[in-house]
């Protein structure tokens, strides 16, 4: 399960010890991410008391039922009463609330509940699940947003932007909604590529989602990622995976990335159907033995030294 | 892969129909004006183009001190066909340019592919689509699907060639189908 834990007026050392504390919630097969507060809904937001913005931060959260933890410069333990922790308190103290403040807040029961037709799945994934039982354009909803799929044409489409802008950053969250789509959105939408919101989406939320099943998808296409000349990373691994390479060790090994990343660059493509299921036999047709003249290695090193081929993405 | 003991120059080709924007893709590749053999157009002029390619396009990029990429454009135009096999022998790789607003986008592409398959059977190539901002929701989701129903799965990228970056992220494409 994936727990979201936000951050508010924390200093950078408190940030690196929620951190290193949200990663030992993995004993208790827990998977967490966290992330800065933008207001949006999450499963615990960490405060600092003595700071204003803090203080704004979790009384908004009041409103929203959405759980706090305090941090204090009082003392060392963790206050299950009010939910308060000092800063000095030792990594398990700090594990110890969380679990207590999830429970509390029946973050875990519903994490472990069944769950019915994906809709509590995270997002990306949802909409990964809805698109594969598709070939048709999807209506997908959450909080009040609506983002138009068209599979069709290969874009995403939202009212706005800001709708757009707001849909990301609801992809690592559950409480997405779908129905078909008439493939009709708004007369004036805001458009963007649908391979470049569901790749920079796996990007994004990689290290939330399971390990990817390569081994059972082959490239059905290449990513369009044209207007996207700072995504390097996903090119070197649809290069990869083209030419059959079926672990995510071997992709992360041979390219330098990070298996989270490698994974999550996976679930995006699969959410853009750029991947087909491995043993369907109607693309990737053999090419006729090539009478190009490869350039020499050193030669090809050069090209792409001088064209940022191995360049880190972000 | 060999290792290749002296410098020796190394070869692209941008191709594609006439309008398509191989012209202004060698532009933006380039680090100084490239040598362009342009005339103005006797025909009626197409939109904003004027002036058309009487032969070809060339641009050199240094790879590093010793290295340089020629950069050759192949015109478009049919009386210029018997250059192509030259202009193509000792390319590493192809750039095949396509206008998005051209009707019948994908016989185009497949045509363009066929005809350098013949010359250069298994060249690389990646195709680049250019003017996407001036139809209203482009889409290259059919144009994919057509190549992909025939077995072909080469990148295929919408860009701006004006854009440098995005013209060099076209390159890093076609290098990422060798790597």
């Amino acid at each position: 399960m994936n727990i979201d834990i936000r951050v508010a007026g924390t200093g950078e050392d408190l940030q690196k010890r929620l951190r290193l504390a949200s990663g030992l919630l993995l004993a208790h097969k827990i998977r967490s991410t966290v992330r800065d507060w933008d207001g949006t809904r999450c499963d615990c937001v960490v405060v600092t008391g003595d700071d204003l913005f803090g203080q704004r931060v979790r009384a908004y959260a009041a409103l929203k039922q959405i759980p706090v933890l305090t941090i204090t410069r009082a003392n060392d333990t963790f206050d299950s009463a009010t939910n308060t922790i000092g800063d000095g308190a030792p990594l398990n103290l700090y594990v110890r609330a969380f679990l207590a403040i999830l429970q509390a807040g029946d973050a875990l029961s519903r994490a472990r509940a069944p769950v019915p037709s994906g809709e509590d799945r995270i997002g990306l994934l949802a909409l990964s699940r809805a698109l594969a039982d598709r070939e048709g354009d999807l209506l997908a909803m959450v909080d009040g947003i609506e983002v138009h799929i068209l599979q069709s044409s290969g874009l995403v489409a939202a009212r706005s932007q800001q709708d757009l802008e707001q849909a990301k950053d609801q992809l690592g969250s559950p409480g997405w909604q779908f129905r078909d789509s008439d493939g009709k959105p708004c007369d004036s939408c805001y458009f963007e590529s649908l391979d470049i919101f569901m790749i920079r989406a796996g990007i994004r939320y990689g290290g939330m989602l399971p390990a990817f099943p390569v081994a059972e998808y082959r490239l059905g296409c290449w990513p369009d990622l044209g207007t996207a000349p700072d995504l390097v990373d996903p090119l070197r691994i649809a290069s990869l995976v083209a030419k059959g390479h079926r672990s995510l060790d071997e992709l992360a090994g041979l390219t330098g990335i990070d298996q989270s990343q490698v994974s999550g660059i996976l679930w995006g493509f699969r959410a853009a159907s750029l991947l087909v299921p491995e043993g369907r036999r109607d693309t990737l047709a053999g090419r006729p033995e090539s009478k190009a003249r490869m350039p020499y290695a050193n030669v090809f090193q050069k090209l792409a030294s001088r064209f940022g081929l191995f360049q880190k993405s972000w | 892969m060999m290792e290749n003991p002296d410098s020796a120059a190394v070869k692209l080709v941008i191709a594609g129909p006439v309008g398509a924007g191989k012209t202004t893709t060698i532009r933006s590749l380039s680090e100084t004006e490239p040598l362009s053999t342009e005339m103005p157009m006797t025909e009626a002029a197409m939109g904003d183009k004027t002036t058309t390619t009487v032969a070809f396009d060339f641009s050199t990029v240094m790879l590093d001190e010793e290295v340089p990429l020629f950069i050759y454009g192949l015109p478009g135009q049919s009386r210029f066909q018997h250059m192509w096999p030259i202009i193509l022998e000792g390319a590493f790789g192809v750039v095949l340019v396509l206008d998005a607003r051209d009707e019948v986008l994908e016989g185009t592409c497949q045509e363009w592919l066929g005809v350098l398959d013949e010359i250069v059977p298994g060249l690389p190539v990646v195709i680049g689509v250019t003017k996407t901002d001036t139809l209203e929701a482009p889409s290259l989701r059919s144009l994919r699907s057509a190549l992909a129903s025939k077995g072909i799965v080469l990148p295929v990228f919408t860009f701006d060639a004006r854009n440098r970056e995005q013209a060099n992220h076209v390159i890093r494409a076609l290098l990422a189908t060798m790597a």
